[in-house]
């Protein structure tokens, strides 16, 4: 469970990335986080997992305020979430597999069971034949997928992905999307940021609207077309 | 705490680390040999002339004649008063006839001995060694004092010129090693900043994705205490050699001077591998810990 009481970030040089934010999502939920780019979709994901700290507000999640945690808890707070960064963050001189289970490595995994495990975990994102390579010598899509992998492979409860269908064709977005449903029917808690409006009108989950900083619209089995108003402004 | 399976897998990210930043590797490891071999140097030569010092303390004794015409009795009470004295090491009595013999086998002439016989020149005296160098000429005042002795002759000028030249290259050398040892640690840590610093973006990614500060900084203390050991052992190899190669040089040419020898490779080498994997590993671990502490804070 995971709850913002008027969680507000501005940054230091002016941009507001939340303003005031109060939302609630419940355990097992999936949640897609839209918004045009700039609007704080990334912020909110970024506090959950303290790469940014809010200056006003309280985030808790399973019961903990983490706003106040100690700097010593935060790994293990992180290691709660799995989390696809939009910026993929893959280790550069690890492979696609040692990627992966690095995951596991800091959560003291015993080489059997990552052994067991990442082959398939990268079978699920369709990387199995790529898991030699270098994220450099791998294409965009294929290092969003490699993030993926990474994210799931501890089972975590919660898994925060920003954008991660951003860099693939709809075939394997959809690949990607049927993965992150079959997570969510486990238990685990999918909140995922993005763009795109097929993938959100197709699946009817909640969608939370974020434009300005500001929650603009919080509607279970949404669509992106209930974007009406946002649009007026840009045409 | 840490399960043996992670650290294994650390263990070896370490040497993986080590090789994949070999050239910022050699870098440290040939900063950290630079220092080690002045340290080895300077301890070289400290301890050498140290030694040196402690033989000549034995070469360099006090001569003190006896007056003439004094009995036994008077001679062997003089001896013990002399051996009882503070920073004494060795007395040897020295007879009129024994001095008139090595006298005459000096001289390369035995007949000076047969000539000299009934009516010797030359005092009986005591050969007395002392234990520090230093203090030899505050000795020499008290034993002159002594009824019964005549006159003494000690090598006062040698004796200042080689304290001076021993306490001269004492302070020069320590001057130099502090001087190097900041230069080493400084250029050490610089090159671990930079290898942190190239892995700046990783550490932050092990972070975001929640590795613990510890199972970060493992890999890179492995890393500096492995280039430690590997700076101290290659040290430790060409002072060793290098040491050698200059004892079998020097030996003739100290030789030559009175006997004088220098102390065994093994000798040095024993301490100093102490010093080179301590420091070495210090160098090493400091360095790193330094260098990759402040991009922890994420
Ligand atoms: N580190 C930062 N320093 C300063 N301003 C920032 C920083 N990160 C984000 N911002 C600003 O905060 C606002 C919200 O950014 P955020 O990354 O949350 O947007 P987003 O909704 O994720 O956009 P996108 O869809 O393009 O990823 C933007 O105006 C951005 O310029
Ligand atoms: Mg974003």
């Amino acid at each position: 469970m995971i709850e913002l009481h008027g969680v507000t970030k501005v940054y230091s040089n002016g941009a507001v990335g939340l303003n005031n934010v109060s939302l609630r999502i419940e355990k097992g939920e999936f949640v897609f986080i839209t918004g045009n780019s700039g609007s704080g979709k990334s912020t909110f994901l970024k506090m959950l997992y303290k790469e940014v700290e809010p200056d006003h507000g309280k985030i808790i999640i399973n019961n903990k305020d983490i706003t106040k945690m100690k700097k010593r808890q935060i790994p293990y707070l992180r290691r709660e979430l799995g989390m696809v960064f939009q910026d993929f963050r893959l280790l550069p001189n690890k492979t696609v597999y040692e990627n992966v289970a690095f995951a596991m490595e800091i959560v003291g995994a015993s080489s059997k069971e990552i052994r067991r495990n990442v082959p398939v975990v990268l079978g699920l994102v369709g990387l199995s034949r790529k898991a030699r390579c270098y994220p450099n010598e791998l294409s965009g899509g294929e290092q969003q997928r490699t993030a993926l992998a990474r994210a799931i492979v501890n089972n975590n409860p919660i898994l925060i992905a920003d954008e991660p269908t951003g860099n693939l064709d709809p075939a394997t977005s959809w690949e990607i999307m049927n993965c992150l449903q079959d997570i969510n029917k486990r238990g685990v808690t999918v909140i995922m940021a993005t763009h795109e409006r097929e993938i959100v009108n197709a699946l009817k989950k909640r969608v939370i609207e974020i434009s300005s900083g500001q929650i603009s619209k919080d509607v279970y089995e949404g669509g992106y077309d209930d974007e009406v108003e946002y649009s007026h402004v840009f045409i | 705490m840490m399960k043996w399976n992670t650290l294994m897998y650390l263990f070896k990210e370490g040497i993986v680390g080590l090789w994949r930043n070999r050239t910022m590797a050699v870098a440290s490891i040939g900063t950290i040999v630079l220092c080690l071999l002045i340290l080895g140097m300077s301890y070289s030569l400290g301890t050498n002339l140290d030694y040196l010092i402690e033989q000549m303390e034995t070469k360099f004794g006090v001569t003190a004649y006896l007056k003439e015409d004094l009995s036994e009795q008077e001679i062997s009470k003089l001896e013990t008063q002399i051996r009882t004295m503070t920073n004494v090491s060795g007395v040897v009595y020295i007879s009129k006839e024994e001095a008139l013999k090595s006298f005459s086998e000096d001289n390369g002439d035995e007949s000076l001995f047969e000539m000299f016989k009934q009516d010797n020149p030359l005092p009986a005296s005591f050969e007395i060694t002392t234990t520090d160098l230093e203090k030899q000429s505050q000795l020499v005042e008290r034993i002159a004092a002594l009824e019964g002795i005549d006159d003494t002759v000690y090598f006062q000028n040698e004796t200042a010129s080689f304290m001076h030249i021993r306490n001269t290259v004492s302070y020069v050398c320590l001057g130099i090693l502090i001087v190097l040892v900041v230069v080493g640690l400084m250029l050490m840590s610089n090159t671990i900043k930079l290898t942190v610093y190239v892995r700046r973006r990783e550490i932050n990614i092990m972070k975001y994705v929640g590795a613990t500060d510890c199972f970060i900084r493992i890999p890179f203390l492995i890393e500096g205490t492995l280039i430690g050991l590997i700076g101290a052992g290659i040290s430790a190899v060409l002072i060793t050699l290098s040491y050698d190669w200059i004892l079998q040089k020097a030996t003739h040419v100290i030789g030559t001077f009175g006997g004088f020898t220098l102390l065994p490779v093994t000798h040095i080498m024993q301490e100093l591998v102490v010093m080179f994997m301590a420091l070495g590993v210090g160098i090493g671990l400091i360095g790193s810990i330094v260098a990759i502490h402040k991009h922890l804070n994420v």
